[in-house]
């Protein structure tokens, strides 16, 4: 086999690995259980850390199966130099969770920003924004799990294969694809919004490209695959929160429809087109130094 | 680095293993404790009746116990290496002192954490099983364990260095001396303090104030100090660090031969 045929195979390897248990499990369960319960309730709580592993056990069983050896791993902290990277990934998320908030309130709501200090206390709002920090850290360990898959396996492999571009926009969709099951339970956005459930994971599949795209910038930055399960744990945990402080003069149930989701999406979508210039004017940039000068 | 950082880990491969299984097993063993019960039946569903009906008090008192027993573990990572020829020839590598201190930080760290996952996994599974068998919900102290991994960053800040400088033995010793101090404060003031008339009330309301803060019902200063206590942990441990690089060479005097 040729080198870039093997490489294909093993992300086709990688790719069954990671969809196929996720798929079939999330499926049954939606059936069998209701997504509502299986994925709220505590009692089923471990299948869904389980299941945010798959990525990372098919990163692992990929490369044994197909004796790749653990070059490239992406498991190494460098944190020399790249404290900042690591910064900016903790506070990224909670900033374009604020932005969210603003601009769903400056699209759909009343615009009188008054409300937010007559409903909330300034100590309670810096305080959850500092808890959401606190303890979105400790929990990045959960989003390893999807990291160490994603941005440690597949983007790098595709972007050998293809380009930049073509690893943001291929990877971002195959990760899009890969929550699939669970958007089309609700878990994203909800069931009541118009084109349901395909709007939805397009959706879905668009911001995984752009959040794919920023934690791409991150992990090639800092050669870490760690400030990437930050900035997806921080994400999790605390963009929706931190934006429900901003959101005033809507009913925050009437926020259902694909269009409000999209604006609430907006920041990540603005900050991975930026990142994503960036990316390829820094490919270029090597590309142009990789040339000898005669 | 990656040298060292495999030698730390590899020395103290059962300490690391120690860190990630002690509060974990602590909690099952909890199981056997609250299956004790007056009624003379057994079966499954009222030992985990019985565990879902005992609160969170006696499930954090455990994991409390857990953490306690990989307390002297940690310290391992820094005697290990407590020999004077070892240590001059370690910090005559090109990574020098910073990094000889830098791995052994970082393992330690690292320990904190497989304690914390490993408990925290722990404590879903066990939340789970309890409810599939007895169909009561328990809560996660999922809230607690997060602030317990701060904690013991903070406290390994405050140790480091005096292991450092004075050696794990001495440095212990230091540290029961203030820990003595701190008791014999907390003596004094239940001797001659103002002390809550009602006691049962006391401990009532001790009680519901860590209920309330593992389910975020706390008052809004609290937000902040939950919040900023991570930074002053995670930022004193970076400082513990740079005051242990200045003590090394001192602290290496202190070791045997």
């Amino acid at each position: 086999m040729t080198n870039k045929k093997q490489e294909w195979f093993r992300i086709v390897v990688f790719i069954i690995i990671a969809f196929v248990p996720m798929w079939i499990s999330v499926i049954i369960m939606n059936k069998k259980i209701g997504f509502k319960t299986w994925f709220y309730d505590i009692k089923y709580s471990w299948i869904g850390i389980a299941l945010m592993f798959t990525p990372a056990i098919a990163n692992i069983l990929t490369r044994v199966v197909t004796k790749e050896g653990w070059k490239n791993s992406y498991l190494h902290l460098h944190l020399k130099g790249n404290i900042k990277h690591y910064i900016f990934a903790l506070i990224l998320p909670v900033i374009s969770g604020l932005i969210s908030g603003i601009l769903i309130t400056v699209f759909f709501g009343n615009l009188d920003f008054r409300e937010v200090s007559e409903k909330y206390s300034f100590p309670f709002m810096i305080g959850i924004i500092l808890t959401v920090f606190a303890t979105s850290a400790p929990l990045a360990w959960y989003t390893f799990g999807e990291e160490f898959g994603w941005r440690a396996y597949l983007y790098p492999k595709l972007e050998k294969l293809t380009c930049t571009s073509g690893a943001c926009l291929l990877g971002g969709a195959i990760w899009g694809i890969w929550h699939a099951p669970l958007t089309v339970a609700g878990h994203n956005f909800g069931i009541e919004y118009r084109g349901f459930p395909w709007l939805g994971v397009v959706l879905m599949t668009l911001s995984c490209i752009a959040d794919g795209i920023i934690l791409m910038w991150i992990t090639k930055k800092t050669g870490s695959v760690y400030p990437a399960s930050i900035w997806h744990a921080v994400n999790n945990n605390g963009g929706n929160l931190i934006s429900n402080f901003l959101i005033i003069g809507i009913n925050k149930n009437q926020l259902n429809q694909a269009y409000h989701h999209f604006v609430f999406l907006l920041p990540n979508l603005i900050i991975g087109s930026i990142l994503f210039i960036l990316l390829i004017k820094n490919n270029k940039k090597t590309k142009n130094q990789d040339i000898p000068q005669e | 680095m990656n040298g060292l950082l495999y030698k730390n880990l590899r020395q103290n491969l059962f300490a690391v293993i120690i860190s990630a299984l002690a509060p974990s097993t602590l909690l099952f063993i909890m199981i056997i404790f609250t299956s004790i019960s007056e009624e003379n039946t057994f079966s499954i569903q009222l030992i985990f009746q019985n565990l879902a009906d005992s609160g969170i008090m006696i499930r954090l008192f455990f994991i409390f116990v857990g953490y306690m027993i990989v307390e002297p573990y940690l310290f391992l990572i820094i005697s290990c290496d407590e020999i004077k020829k070892w240590a001059y020839f370690s910090i005559s590598a090109p990574t020098g002192v910073k990094g000889q201190l830098y791995s052994k930080y970082l393992v330690i760290f690292m320990m904190c954490g497989i304690t914390f996952i490993c408990t925290y996994v722990a404590d879903i599974i066990l939340c789970s099983v309890t409810e599939i068998i007895t169909g009561e919900e328990m809560t996660s102290v999922a809230s607690v364990l997060i602030i317990l991994f701060y904690i013991q960053i903070f406290m390994k800040a405050i140790d480091l260095p005096f292991a450092v400088r004075f050696g794990t033995h001495r440095g212990s010793n230091i540290k029961m001396v203030m820990l003595l101090g701190i008791f014999m404060i907390f003596i004094i003031y239940m001797l001659f303090g103002p002390l809550p008339v009602d006691s049962e009330k006391f401990f009532e309301s001790i009680y519901e104030f860590i209920e309330n803060f593992n389910s975020g019902n706390i008052p809004d200063w609290l937000f902040i100090v939950q919040g900023i206590f991570p930074v002053i942990s995670v930022g004193g441990y970076i400082l513990s660090y740079l005051i242990s690089c200045k003590l090394y060479l001192k602290g290496i005097e202190n070791y045997d031969k």
